[in-house]
């Protein structure tokens, strides 16, 4: 019995010691075979576009359709990572205040006419006179050149550091003039640079795309045919998806992807996203301008419970830096009283030493246009109950909010922060004294001077060591109390391959996508 | 006659131009406005959005932009969206026939089935069929549609997986696809209708069939087919007409909700998209465009009372 | 009308009124009768079936639903009572007036159809949109909503009596108008209104529940059995129990108020059977 048990099992060992490497090397070639060319991809997005133009929209919804049409002179990657997109190189002086940026050979529009530095030079003039938040993060150029027709030369004010983030994005497209002057704008009808070719827009419906042969990036996109719908209700898309009308499919409740887990006919993609869920504090109002205060509610925090309950468990605890960020994120053992969360005693220790022993009722506003805020507004109110504290959740329109974001009329907001990849955009932006993005009107000088040298440093190394010391003291100051990272889901048939999610929510590996059913 | 339909438009046009002025004034009620929207919560400074405010004409006063909106509508000029640039009036002539289409067709399926059942309980009251009927009735006008129409969705999504839900294309570039687009949510929208108008058209026949002059044509014997046909019908239809216009308002306002669970890119879903953005010549233009079918509705159905009843004719 | 009928449609209005009473106690004696908190949230019993700890099961953030449907039962009720007590103190009065006072008669009326040119709905996401959403806001705005049909009620009604000899004498005899109002009119009115108020309350309480669907209606933490309705319905495959026990009570309640309405009507002038 048991000498025939050996055998087999030897034979077992040999045999594996064959198969195995043969399976390697098959299943290697199969990697690198060629993915599947052809087919139309169905998307379901929850929102429409405002606008087609990608120097006048604002809108994210806008941002992630028109994403697949145009390119910037730089992109990121899905690690965040500066990536060549029309510019195939580029340098920087060694003060930091010159650009020079090197463009592709024989990039065409979707016109037909070959890309020269006059459209960079012209796409850049038309978003600094058109206003908008963007162009306001161009508000340091000094002026543009192009001396010859593949290199432009950007020269700044003053070293901004962020400068290659903000230009990698498709906000910072190049555009045709011949095609804005035809249109007036390019809000219904899009020429770009992209791997998708703009067919047709139908407003609240559709829009259809089609693949575009010229793409420098010869060989892709594999998709002849991209079309984009827009299904505002989350069960009409989960459906849409079960009689094949779209093929991908953005879900927006993550409690949803359960509702799929079974069928093998679907998979199911998380993005961990860097857009954080955060407790905004007005720090102009009392009790909130005693920092004490602000500590103790950010160190009674039990973050990871707010992740469970309110985000469902999808999602990760957040200090000042998402996590996400790897580059610049200090790991959380290192911050300050993000390191001791959860400490009600303590909390409520700090609270007795500035006075409110008793506690107090604090106000928190938040919209019910966004799925996560109400529900973290919620564990937060039960968790601050802990230290003595009762969050009047008070819950008002989106547009108001933002009414009184701008405004700072409030006490405290529950809301998100978009994700950057900079880490200018989490500090300068948002809690330097002069910046308009500073809802919580914190004057902390230790913190402007930073945030302003972390801007203008452009070595990295240096860099990094200010970040490293600003991320302590915004978690000292509080003023703006982080609490989770959210994630982004995605449904799709089987046969979809090759997307990739983006931490800043964007959709771009949407043109990787193949589809294994196209080839058989 | 005729001054009495004259009075009425005369009349009618008066309330939509109070109208006008109260959505006009409504919509700025609302707090925060479209320039807000577009920022977000980003970086931008308050000569920026000053800029911008100017741009749209938003620093002018009140009664000048009243005014000036006002002198748009009346040359057909409904203004551009203050998000998108694109006229107002377009967009508006884009969504309106799939509004349209959706109220037609729930008022059709609702009316059809609601008349059939109403008659066919009239006719044989008091059997099982119409003890059966009438908790029916009832129910369809317990149930909110748009839980209907998610049920439709999940139940086509398990059983039905080749069936078209979503993508609505226009009726005139597919028939068939648009129609077979339309016909959940105009199932889920007419079956409250269907309810009402099946309650009262069983009443009204049973009430118009214990009528003497239909005792005597069949005392005098004729077949009760054409009884049915000229005498019962014809009489006991009247007030069920009155009660299909007066529900068709609410149809509109049931396809609002609908249209967000169906997908379907009709004046609903543009409405409260606006309202969001605060996109205010958007805003008042719909609503205006609504306030004013619903308006001619009540107008009709006003007309159209006063010539079909007899009574009411004198006078 | 035969016997079988009749005792049929009493059982049903028996057991319309009994129901009736029961969601009512809910609502009353929620924190009695309910053992959870509302907005208690079990983190691993998310989607939990009905048994056990959770007589109905949980929704997806872990709430007892037999919890949230009890006390959804006081949000219903002051959804109904509010906003229909609004429409009822603004209509009645004008109605009346209208049908008294012919010179104004015209001038309401048209004001009358200047708010009845708003389909309902749109009306209701106008008054929220500038209010805000929120419980108190959507009962102002379905209240509101629904002020021209009880003064078109009252008004028709009105119009009948005071057209009635025995006003008429009155009136020429020179009685004071608000004692003839408190005298002759309501009296009278009474039925029509009653009837109206039952039949408004069922509306309201849809009207209700499609607002919470657009995400303007009642806000969490509030349990309310329409936004109940919406949040359970993405998980109706998974977790069916989270949108049938709400989805019910909002039918069973609906059902039984026009149930009842139906009744009164009935009993009041049965030449009004079926008249929506």
């Amino acid at each position: 019995m048991m000498h025939s048990l050996f055998r087999i099992r030897r034979l077992g060992r040999v045999l594996s010691a064959t198969i195995f490497p043969l399976a390697l090397i098959a299943g290697g070639h199969a990697m690198a075979q060629e993915a599947c060319r052809g087919g139309t991809l169905n998307v379901g997005y929850s929102a429409d576009a405002v606008g087609l133009d990608p120097h006048l929209s604002t809108a994210l919804n806008s941002e992630l359709m028109f994403q697949m049409v145009y390119s910037g002179l730089l992109k990121v990657d899905d690690s965040m990572a500066i990536q060549p997109d029309l510019a195939e190189s580029w340098s920087v002086s060694e003060d930091g205040l010159v650009y020079t940026f090197t463009l592709r050979d024989g990039i065409k529009f979707h016109n037909g006419r070959a890309v020269s530095s006059d459209d960079v030079v012209y796409s850049f003039n038309r978003i600094l006179s058109g206003g908008g938040a963007f162009s306001a993060r161009f508000a340091d150029v000094a002026k543009i050149e192009n001396p010859d027709p593949r290199t432009v030369v950007f020269t700044l004010k003053r070293p901004f550091a962020p400068f290659l983030s903000v230009l990698a994005t498709t906000k910072a497209a190049v555009v045709p003039e011949e095609a804005v002057k035809e249109h007036g704008d390019l809000q219904n009808f899009m020429v770009g640079t992209g791997p998708f070719k703009f067919v047709e827009y139908r407003p609240g419906t559709s829009l259809t795309l089609e693949r575009n042969p010229d793409y420098y990036d010869s060989g892709k996109p594999y998709l002849d045919r991209m079309v984009i719908k827009v299904i505002p209700d989350e069960v009409t898309r989960i459906a849409a998806l079960r009689t094949g009308e779209v093929d991908f499919t953005q879900i927006t409740d993550p409690l949803s992807l359960q509702i799929l887990d079974g069928d093998d006919s679907f998979k199911t993609e998380v993005v961990p996203l860097l857009r954080r869920s955060l407790l905004v504090l007005n720090v102009q109002d009392t009790p909130l301008s005693d920092v004490r205060v602000r500590q103790a509610l950010s160190l009674a925090l039990d973050r990871q419970e707010v992740v469970d309950l309110a985000l469902g468990g999808f999602g990760d605890i957040s200090g000042p830096f998402p996590s996400g960020l790897a580059a610049w994120a200090l790991p959380l053992g290192e911050v300050p009283i993000y390191n001791e969360a959860p400490n009600v005693e303590k909390a409520k220790q700090m609270l007795a030493e500035a006075g409110f022993a008793d506690g107090f009722t604090l106000t928190t506003y938040a919209a019910p246009q966004y799925k996560s805020h109400i529900p973290v507004a919620e564990v937060l109110q039960q968790q601050l109950a802990k230290i003595g504290v009762k969050l009047d959740i008070q819950v008002i329109e989106w547009g108001v909010l933002l009414d009184h974001w701008g405004k700072g009329t409030f006490q405290t907001i529950t809301m998100t922060y978009a994700g950057r990849s900079d880490p200018y955009f989490y500090t300068f932006e948002r809690l330097h004294s002069n910046s308009p993005g500073n809802a919580s009107r914190l004057k902390d000088p230790e913190i402007d001077r930073l945030s302003e040298e972390g801007m203008t440093t452009t070595d990295p190394a240096a860099r990094k060591a200010i970040y490293d010391q600003l991320q302590v003291k915004m978690a000292e100051a509080a003023a703006l109390i982080y609490v989770a990272t959210e994630t982004e889901q995605f449904a799709m048939r089987k046969e979809v391959e090759g997307y990739r999610g983006m931490p800043d929510g964007g959709r771009n590996y949407l043109a990787e996508i193949s589809l294994k059913d196209a080839c058989q | 006659m005729f001054t009495y339909v004259f009075r009425k438009v005369a009349w009618t046009a008066l309330v939509m131009l109070v109208v006008s002025l109260i959505v006009f004034g409504a919509v700025r009620l609302i707090p925060s406005d479209a320039v807000d929207m577009m920022f977000q919560a980003e970086s931008g400074s308050e000569e920026q959005r000053q800029e911008l405010r100017r741009m749209f004409g938003l620093d002018r006063a009140w009664y000048v932009q009243y005014l000036s909106w006002l002198g748009g509508i009346l040359t057909g000029d409904f203004g551009t969206s203050m998000r998108t640039g694109i006229s107002v009036g377009s967009e508006i002539a884009r969504a309106f026939p799939v509004t349209l289409e959706l109220v037609l067709l729930g008022t059709l399926v609702g009316s059809a089935l609601g008349i059939t059942l109403g008659v066919l309980a009239a006719r044989y009251r008091g059997s099982f069929f119409d003890w059966l009927i009438q908790p029916l009735g009832l129910i369809g006008l317990s149930i909110p549609n748009f839980w209907l129409g998610s049920l439709f969705l999940i139940g086509v999504g398990f059983y039905l997986p080749g069936m078209r839900i979503v993508g609505y294309v226009p009726f005139g570039e597919d028939p068939l696809r648009n129609l077979a687009v339309m016909a959940l949510p105009a199932l889920a929208l007419g079956l409250a209708l269907g309810a009402a108008v099946m309650r009262m058209t069983r009443t009204s026949v049973l009430e118009v069939m214990q009528q003497d002059f239909v005792r005597t044509a069949r005392a005098k014997g004729v077949r009760e087919p054409t009884i049915l046909r000229r005498h019962i019908l014809r009489n006991g239809l009247i007030p069920v007409i009155t009660v299909i216009t007066i529900q068709v308002g609410v149809l509109i306002g049931g396809s609002i909700v609908l249209e967000r669970v169906f997908a379907l890119p009709g004046l609903g879903r543009l409405l409260v998209t606006a309202i969001g953005e605060r996109d205010y010549t958007m805003v008042q233009g719909i609503t205006l465009v609504i306030s004013f079918i619903f308006v001619m509705i009540n107008l009709f159905t006003d007309i159209l009372y006063r010539v079909l009843d007899p009574r009411v004719k004198i006078g | 009308m035969n016997w079988l009928s009749f005792v049929r449609r009493r059982g049903m209005l028996i057991a319309s009124v009994l129901l009736l009473l029961l969601i009512l106690g809910c609502a009353v004696f929620a924190p009695l009768i309910a053992p959870y908190a509302p907005d208690q949230m079990f983190a691993r019993a998310r989607l939990a079936a009905p048994g056990g700890d959770f007589l109905l099961g949980t929704d997806h953030l872990g709430r007892d639903i037999f919890t949230r449907v009890v006390y959804g039962a006081q949000t219903s009720l002051m959804v109904a009572v509010i906003s229909v007590g609004i429409s009822f103190l603004f209509g009645v009065p004008i109605g009346i007036v209208a049908a008294y006072y012919k010179r104004f008669d015209n001038v309401i009326m048209r004001a009358i159809d200047v708010l009845f040119s708003f389909p309902p709905v749109l009306m209701a996401i106008f008054i929220v949109a500038i209010l805000g959403p929120g419980m108190v806001n959507a009962m102002i705005a379905i209240g509101i909503t629904y002020i021209p049909r009880f003064a078109r009620v009252v008004r028709s009604q009105a119009l009948v009596i005071v057209e009635m000899d025995y006003v008429k004498a009155a009136l020429s005899m020179g009685i004071a108008p608000v004692r003839i109002v408190t005298r002759h009119i309501l009296p009278n009115v009474t039925g029509v209104l009653i009837i109206q108020l039952s039949l408004n309350f069922a509306t309201a309480i849809i009207a209700e529940s499609s607002l919470s669907f657009l995400g303007l209606g009642v806000q969490p933490p509030w349990p309310s059995w329409g936004a109940m309705l919406d949040q359970g319905r993405v998980f109706v495959e998974l977790a069916p129990w989270a949108s049938i026990f709400p989805g019910l009570a909002i039918f069973l309640t609906v059902l039984s108020l026009n149930l009842i309405g139906d009744t009164l009507r009935d009993i009041a002038d049965p030449r009004l059977r079926g008249a929506a």
